[in-house]
């Protein structure tokens, strides 16, 4: 089923805290990934829509029907929390199988539909135990079938994945896409994980001091920010204010690079955008003069770091106080880089985008 | 060699009380001469100890009832709706036995009481409700610590979510997850209703007197039977303070295995 | 506060009514009573009260009961704390049943403990006989302020070890041999480091303890009848007699309240004080 999310505003009683004008719209089947640091309103949305707190203004609909007042607890819509939140009490079996004894299911039945669902996420044989005694990451997958259990219309994630390991989350994320896919359900995933978004999601939404920034597929969000802080907060940049000086050049300072302005007008103040992976290390200097050639830098390296398939350098460029960070396959030495016009984005100037 | 000390005081008066209750008489000599069991048989046939030991069970039954009855809604419904300000309130309410003397609090219950509006000073109802106020703070205090040590409104956000209504959820999820501070609060309500003295005495009427308020008369008569009425109080305070053990040793597992 | 928590303050309020009613109407109406009752001669009997030498010695013996066995329970307590903090888990626990055992005896145990124990044919009072210690001073000591301090300190030194014990077993103390490493002498490094960590409780304890014992009744009257001079006993008399006069007993309530109240807010003041400087350390 689809979710609307319309123009919702929402502030924190006497506080400047909360969401503002947040517009979301979610198909049928959708992963939804919502990101933005803490205190940027991700929270606050989900509980928005999972009807734990109420919109000032604005409405949610879920397949076209407004749910804006519907309480919490009628919307059935299954949450996991960060905290996983499973009730210490109940063993796993029992607390997947509550959603299906609070709607008066049979106890054999529901025992049965609980089962099978522990089944899916593999922990079938863990039924009869407590979630005291369990790893976090089963828990978290306990918390995932009881959310579905109940074949609730949309799945809502809080920050699932926080309290994991680093090899658990993603293993974790797999999963994750694999039964929302099997199940068909729209989902919307709030983290403050830039990479598992970027993996997850079929569209992303960033949000910060309560409002949505960008809304756009993972590539896009990635290829084409529309701001600063998009471009900062997603993936790796290099991200210089600069001015356009004519139909091929934008000065940024410490040089002047050539690239494509597409709408820009001459004298236009932009944010230029260069990731790293498009700073080519030249094994040879092309030429004596740097100047002659644009978008070539010569330099020593700041810093170097190895990261296993890749290695992240920093070049200090020469006669300026400028550093360019790369990236790069190549183990040789790198002491001259030249960046493709053709990658390098400009961006409107500043952090936000104007509204 | 400390703690053996230490431990010698606490013994040496219980083990005295004891040895006292079965001694046959005990006048200025170190150690009481001759074992008797007739000071027990003695409390046993006084009518007003029979009467005061049923009265003493029934008020510390009844204070246990209502402060349950009341302190279970009230801490959850104010951890919940204050959050870290309930903390600050139960620690006023702790403090509310000791920043009001019970001499105090039981002269207010002698002014207030004796009107014509509130005609209830002597009536067994009103020593229940003067136990149930100086027992509620400890109460309120384990359960307000309780409720946010377990993060009940996490689980119950997480029950609304799966469709859970008020009643169920305070059923299903805050009830079970109380009954250990439940029941510890419970052992202390009773332990100290049982052995409440200072304001008993001097709100009681000469029929509803409770068991301390009786044992007080017993001390200025044979050691043997003041020792013997003494340590039957002991013997229930002990049973109070064993149930409080088990019920904190089964809470900690009950905590180490979440 | 949000805003569902709001929409269910209706509900909140009608669960915590009962209980808020209760402590009103059995808690605050009483006290208010013996204020009000106060105020109807107009304040007078606070001030006859001052002329009154029952009330200034009873008033004297009060606060020396109350220092004596405040400082006695926590010069006792912190060492008993100090070595359970320091056993093994097995038998602290058996050791903290014995040591909380007196906190739910009723004073009355404790007092005619006491008197079989330092009456005046008492056990230790005759085994001192034995040793030239003359009972009479046994007795005297015993009866006195300083000697009802020692029998309070009976349950009042478990719920100093009880405050303690936290606070003793989380102490670091690898601070003590930081601070020996760093050149400190034994001494040097308990008071330059141990001490300040352990004050801001040594002092809620105190205080705590002090007000227990500073209003409390029931052990004294079963020990030593109305002999004794302390504010309690003192009021309890001027109620218990008949024909008594209300506004006098009312002002030394109200003497007894404003003491007590004041060493448990400054007990719960430094308490605040130190959770708050914990909490910004964290």
């Amino acid at each position: 089923m689809s979710i609307d999310i319309e123009q919702c505003n929402f502030q924190y009683p006497g506080t400047g805290v909360g969401v503002f004008d947040v517009s979301i719209n979610a198909a049928q089947g959708e992963l939804i990934a919502v990101i933005g640091a803490s205190g940027s309103g991700k929270t606050t949305m989900l509980k928005l829509v999972a009807g734990f707190e109420q919109p000032d203004s604005g409405c949610i609909r879920v397949n076209g029907q407004d749910v804006t007042h519907v309480p919490a607890r009628e919307r059935n819509m299954g949450v996991v929390f960060q905290s996983y939140a499973l009730f210490p009490l109940m063993s796993c079996l029992d607390n997947v199988a509550y959603p299906l004894k609070i709607r008066g299911v049979s106890q054999a039945e529901r025992h049965k539909r609980a089962l099978a669902m522990l089944d899916r996420v593999g922990l079938g044989a863990f039924a009869r135990r407590f979630p005291g005694s369990m790893s976090g990451g089963q828990q978290q997958r306990v918390a995932l079938a009881r959310a579905l259990v109940f074949n609730p219309v949309v799945l809502l994630l809080d920050e699932p994945l926080s309290a994991l390991d680093a090899g658990l989350r993603v293993e974790m994320r797999s999963q994750i896409c694999e039964l929302q896919r099997e199940h068909g359900i729209t989902a919307l995933h709030v983290t403050h994980d830039q990479e598992e978004a970027l993996s997850m999601a079929t569209k992303i939404a960033l949000m910060h001091q309560g409002r949505i920034v960008q809304l756009a597929s993972p590539q896009e969000l990635y290829d084409n920010p529309n701001s600063r802080l998009v471009a900062a907060f997603v993936g790796q940049a290099n991200l210089w204010e600069g001015t356009v000086t004519s139909q091929s050049r934008v000065d940024v300072g410490f040089a002047t690079l050539a690239c494509e302005i597409g709408a820009y007008k001459e004298g236009a103040a932009v944010t230029v955008l260069v990731r790293p992976e498009h700073v080519q290390p030249l094994q040879e200097p092309a030429s004596a003069s740097p100047g002659l050639c644009p978008n070539t830098f010569r330099g020593p390296l700041a810093s170097d770091t190895f990261l296993g398939a890749l290695r992240r350098f920093e070049l200090a460029a020469e006669g300026t106080s400028a550093r360019i960070l790369g990236e790069t396959t190549a183990r040789t030495p790198v002491g001259c880089i030249h960046i493709d016009p053709h990658h390098v984005r400009l961006l409107p100037p500043g952090d936000i985008p104007l509204a | 060699m400390v703690i053996g000390i230490y431990l010698l005081y606490i013994f040496l008066p219980i083990i005295l009380l004891i040895v006292g209750s079965f001694g046959e008489s005990w006048t200025n000599t170190l150690l009481p001469t001759g074992f008797s069991l007739r000071w027990y048989l003695d409390v046993w046939h006084d009518p007003s100890f029979r009467r005061a030991f049923l009265m003493s069970l029934y008020v510390a039954l009844g204070t246990s009832a209502i402060v349950t009855a009341l302190t279970v809604p009230l801490a959850y419904a104010l951890t919940r709706s204050m959050g870290r300000t309930a903390t600050l309130v139960a620690r006023l309410v702790a403090v509310m036995p000791i920043a009001a003397p019970p001499v105090v609090l039981g002269f207010g219950y002698i002014i207030i009481f004796s009107t014509d509006t509130f005609p209830w000073l002597g009536t067994t109802a009103l020593i229940v409700a003067a136990h149930v106020v100086t027992t509620l703070p400890y109460m309120f205090q384990t359960l307000v610590a309780d409720i946010r040590h377990l993060h009940l409104d996490r689980l119950e956000l997480a029950a609304e979510s799966l469709g859970a209504s008020f009643g169920q959820r305070f059923f299903h999820i805050v009830l079970p997850s109380l009954r250990h501070s439940i029941l510890a609060g419970l052992v202390v309500v009773s332990a100290i209703s049982i052995g409440e003295f200072q304001v008993t005495n001097l709100i009681a009427g000469f029929l509803n007197r409770t068991y301390p308020v009786v044992l007080l008369q017993a001390f200025y008569g044979a050691t043997g039977f003041a020792c013997a009425t003494t340590v039957i109080l002991l013997f229930l305070a002990a049973i109070g303070a064993g149930a409080g053990a088990l019920t904190a040793r089964a809470a900690a597992r009950a905590k180490e295995s979440v | 506060m949000s805003a569902s928590q709001n929409r269910k303050l209706p509900l909140f309020l009608l669960l915590a009514a009962p209980g808020f009613i209760t402590l009103a109407m059995f808690f605050v109406l009483p006290l208010g009573s013996v204020l009000g009752s106060l105020v109807q001669d107009g304040g007078q009997a606070l001030l006859r009260l001052w002329q009154d030498p029952l009330f200034l010695r009873g008033l004297q013996g009060s606060v020396m009961l109350a220092i004596t066995a405040g400082a006695l329970s926590v010069i006792v307590g912190l060492p008993v704390a100090f070595k359970l903090a320091r056993m093994k888990e097995s038998a602290r626990l058996l050791v903290m049943f014995c040591i909380s055992l007196p906190l739910t005896f009723s004073g009355l145990i404790v007092a005619y403990g006491f008197i079989l124990c330092f009456g005046r044919s008492g056990f230790i009072t005759l085994l001192l006989a034995e040793v030239g210690v003359s009972p009479e001073w046994v007795a005297g000591l015993v009866y006195s302020p300083v000697g009802l301090a020692l029998a309070y300190c009976y349950y009042l030194i478990p719920r100093v070890v009880l405050l303690l014990l936290p606070v003793v077993s989380n102490f670091d103390t690898r601070l003590l041999t930081a601070a020996t490493s760093l050149g400190a002498s034994r001494f040097a490094a308990l008071r330059d480091v141990l001490l300040p960590e352990m004050m801001p409780t040594l002092k809620v304890a105190f205080f705590l303890v002090a007000a227990v014992a500073f209003g409390a009744y029931g052990t004294a009257l079963a020990l030593v009848g109305s002999q004794v001079n302390i504010l309690p006993l003192l009021l309890y008399s001027r109620i218990s007699d008949t024909g008594s006069d209300f506004p006098q007993a009312a002002a030394i309530s109200l003497v007894l309240l404003g003491v007590c109240s004041l060493m448990m807010s400054v007990a719960e003041m430094s308490a605040l004080r130190h959770e708050h400087r914990k909490h910004a350390e964290n």
